[in-house]
């Protein structure tokens, strides 16, 4: 099949827009990131009467200015592929701001197919459209009532899709002051025979670029920059609007869409309001925190207590496995497969429980409406590091397991955010860390082991905020402005849970599985040749000895940390080992706080490392990931320890 | 005419907005629009609704929405 025709879906955030791409393309689905950002990409393959359609989930956006990331995305999109069909899923209940994006999109010369979507959820409140005459005013423009959740109208939609034809859109007009402004400045582009746009511009009507100009849209005022006799000629033409409004241009035409929008439904559209105010408790300073609580508790005992269980038993499955082929396999190989291969294969499937229940509790919570609740809640506290209230979800997670912590940052939809949520969160205890933490407090400070964890935790997060507030200065972009909108509350979608639960845990399976496969065979060959006793680990702990001796920690607690990297546990049974047994008699306190703190807080496990970069999608930001570690590791260990001999400490 | 910041749950007219941020335009918040007041603690965002959609709006940004 060469010449598949492109399918976009394209509307606003929490539309239903992902239940239909579900609906559409069925379970052949592409998930990846769009080129260079974080930010999820959806593409999928329509089957309709023998012929092929590649659907692709744009972003949700609210208008099509390029002043954010998603805009920008679905706009580069709509700009550069020009035969593109696009699908403009509306939410029904909100149709007076939705039509403002299919304003824009008819003024960009696009002819879309009008989806009103959760017309069930509409007409449940008495909320009624017209569509044969909302087409007419959108100048024949297919409308087709439809929801996905119930699969309604899905097979008008395919048909539709099937037989379009690009029309030419219809003209949008609004007041006689606006116009008059919109042609002088178009007159003025006309008198230039070639205005050397980049390519993306090219084919853009006159019309669609004057009305950027006045709305002050960064790109295009960047593509204008050199045009300085045009700008100018359209501040001019602005100022003489302004003096008329007494306000702002930008704004001027914002209310004219508006206002447009008004004028199409009316007549055409019985509104009516939807009421439910559970809102004023769920988001309460204090009782709102006070469900939040028992939420999260109720989904870390789901997901850590059954995904334990079934860890468990995974884990013993592997034991078996290994035994037996310990038992037939030749000494030289069964090193290799039982402890290397096998062992690393074991310790990548014993997290997937947590990490499909964790994805599928967040996609409940996600779907019914309460994550959206969520970030308005934990707004005010996150905004102190620089993050926004949903970076929490996947830093209470990393207390269980950093790995599923990081998955959780796909529920987030700014890049910015998620990027520094990436970076920062594998510094947030996991459970594996709280194995090392206990284990030190109770051979060192037996009398003092909360004091000791306090105070190793206290460290951990002031570094944590601190460098999360660095990282969110240094890096691009911007955090998202605290206003958005909450989703009316709705029963989940199961069918959708299921997808996006066995979507984003299969990836965990597929990538991070060869990631651990390879370290853990390179670490075991590390660690055990040429001989156990003489290992090359050994040696690179002889090496690193230069560095660690400044924090106090000799070649041997260097070699604990080299296994660490596998998996943070380790730390604690390779310190038995090679400290012989009797750790307390060899470490001093200080040390052993040192020792810690730096296992806390150097290079997370292998799993996590892998985790940073399949999210990620970036080799750059996963090995600043771990340099960044393993140096704040190495200063807070060298400050603390020689702080401490300072302070009279042994 | 008061800031947002200041009023208690019930409708009011959007008539002037002293931020630049386009984010409260696109959520359909624009001077001459009905907004209603969900609830206002003296801490946390202010819940309001607009049209059908509820939404929540930090407090700094709140204090530059000026309604009557």
């Amino acid at each position: 099949m060469d010449n598949i025709k492109l399918v976009a879906l394209v509307g606003q955030p929490n539309v239903g827009k992902t239940t239909l791409f579900n609906s559409l393309t069925g379970m052949r689905q592409e998930i990846g990131n769009w080129p260079g950002v974080t930010v999820e990409k959806k593409e999928g393959i329509l089957n309709y009467k023998n012929r092929e359609f590649k659907v692709i989930d744009l972003p949700g956006i609210y208008s099509l200015m390029s002043n954010s990331i998603d805009q920008k995305i679905a706009r580069d999109f709509i700009l550069e592929n020009k035969d593109v069909i696009l699908v403009d899923i509306i939410d029904t209940p909100n149709i007076n701001r939705n039509l403002y994006l299919t304003l824009q999109l008819i003024e960009l010369g696009k002819s879309p197919i009008l989806c009103l979507n959760l017309i069930d959820e509409a007409e449940k409140y008495g909320i009624t459209v017209d569509e044969e005459k909302l087409s007419e005013k959108l100048g024949g423009l297919p409308v087709i009532k439809i929801s996905g959740r119930y699969n309604v109208g899905v097979d008008n939609l395919k048909e539709e899709i099937y037989k379009y034809k690009p029309k030419k859109p219809c003209k949008i007009v609004y007041s006689k002051l606006l116009e008059d402004a919109i042609e002088k400045i178009v007159k003025k582009l006309e008198e230039y025979k070639n205005l050397e746009l980049s390519e993306k511009f090219k084919s853009v009507p006159k019309r669609w670029l004057v009305i950027s100009l006045l709305e002050g849209d960064p790109e295009i005022l960047e593509e204008f920059k050199d045009k300085k006799e045009i700008l100018s000629f359209v501040n001019n033409v602005k100022k003489e609007v302004e003096n008329k409004i007494k306000h702002d241009v930008e704004s001027y035409i914002v209310e004219q869409r508006y206002a447009k929008s008004d004028e199409i439904l009316k007549g055409i559209m019985t509104e009516s309001q939807l009421h439910e105010d559970i809102d004023t408790i769920i988001l309460h300073p204090f009782y709102g925190f006070v469900i939040f609580g028992i939420v999260l508790y109720l989904m870390y005992s789901f997901v850590f207590d059954i995904g334990g269980f079934f860890s468990n038993y995974i884990d013993m499955f592997f034991g078996y496995i290994g035994t037996y082929l310990t038992s037939i396999l030749p000494p030289i190989y069964s090193g290799f497969v039982v402890d290397g291969a096998l062992s690393g294969v074991d310790s990548v499937l014993q997290f997937f429980p947590q990490i499909a229940l964790i994805m599928f509790s967040l996609a409940i919570l996600e779907d019914c409406g309460y994550l959206s609740r969520v970030a308005a809640l934990m707004n005010g506290v996150m905004s102190k590091i620089g993050l926004g209230g949903k970076a929490f979800i996947p830093f209470i997670i990393s207390f269980g397991c950093n790995v599923p912590g990081l998955m959780a940052t796909r529920f987030m939809s700014n890049h910015k955010e998620r990027l520094i949520t990436l970076l920062v969160a594998p510094l947030v205890p996991c459970s594996a860390r709280f194995v090392i933490i206990g284990f030190m407090a109770a051979a060192f400070f037996p009398k003092y082991t909360s004091l000791f964890t306090l105070g190793i935790l206290g460290v951990v997060f002031g570094l944590l905020g601190i460098s999360s507030y660095i990282l969110s200065k240094i890096i691009k972009g911007k955090g998202e402005e605290f206003i958005f909108e909450l989703p009316p509350y709705r029963t989940p979608d199961w069918k959708n849970i299921l997808k996006i639960t066995w979507e984003r845990s299969k990836e965990f399976l597929k990538k991070a599985g060869t990631v651990i496969l390879a370290g853990s065979l390179a670490f075991y060959w590390l660690l055990n040749y040429p001989s156990t006793d003489n290992s090359y680990g050994i040696v690179i702990g002889k090496v690193l000895e230069h560095i660690t001796l400044w924090m106090g920690i000799d070649w041997r607690g260097a070699v604990c940390l080299m296994f660490g990297v596998v998996a943070k546990e380790l730390v604690v049974s390779t310190m038995n080992i090679v400290y012989g047994g009797d750790v307390s008699s060899v470490l001093t306190p200080l040390k052993a706080f040192v020792f810690t703190l730096v296992s806390v807080l150097y290079i997370p496990c292998l799993a996590t490392v892998a985790t940073q970069y399949l999210e990620t999608h970036s080799l750059k930001w996963t090995l600043f990931g771990i340099l960044y570690n393993i140096s704040l590791a190495t200063i807070v260990g060298i400050v603390i320890y020689n702080m401490g001999k300072l302070l009279g400490f042994q | 005419m008061d800031n947002l910041l200041n009023k208690n749950p019930g409708t009011y007219t959007v008539v002037k907005i002293n931020t630049p941020c386009k984010k409260l335009y696109e959520l359909g918040i624009i001077p001459g629009s009905k907004i209603t007041v969900i609830s206002s603690n003296k801490r946390g965002p202010i819940l309001v609704r607009i049209g059908n959609s509820k939404i929540a709006i930090g407090r700094g940004m709140a204090g530059a929405i000026l309604v009557e």
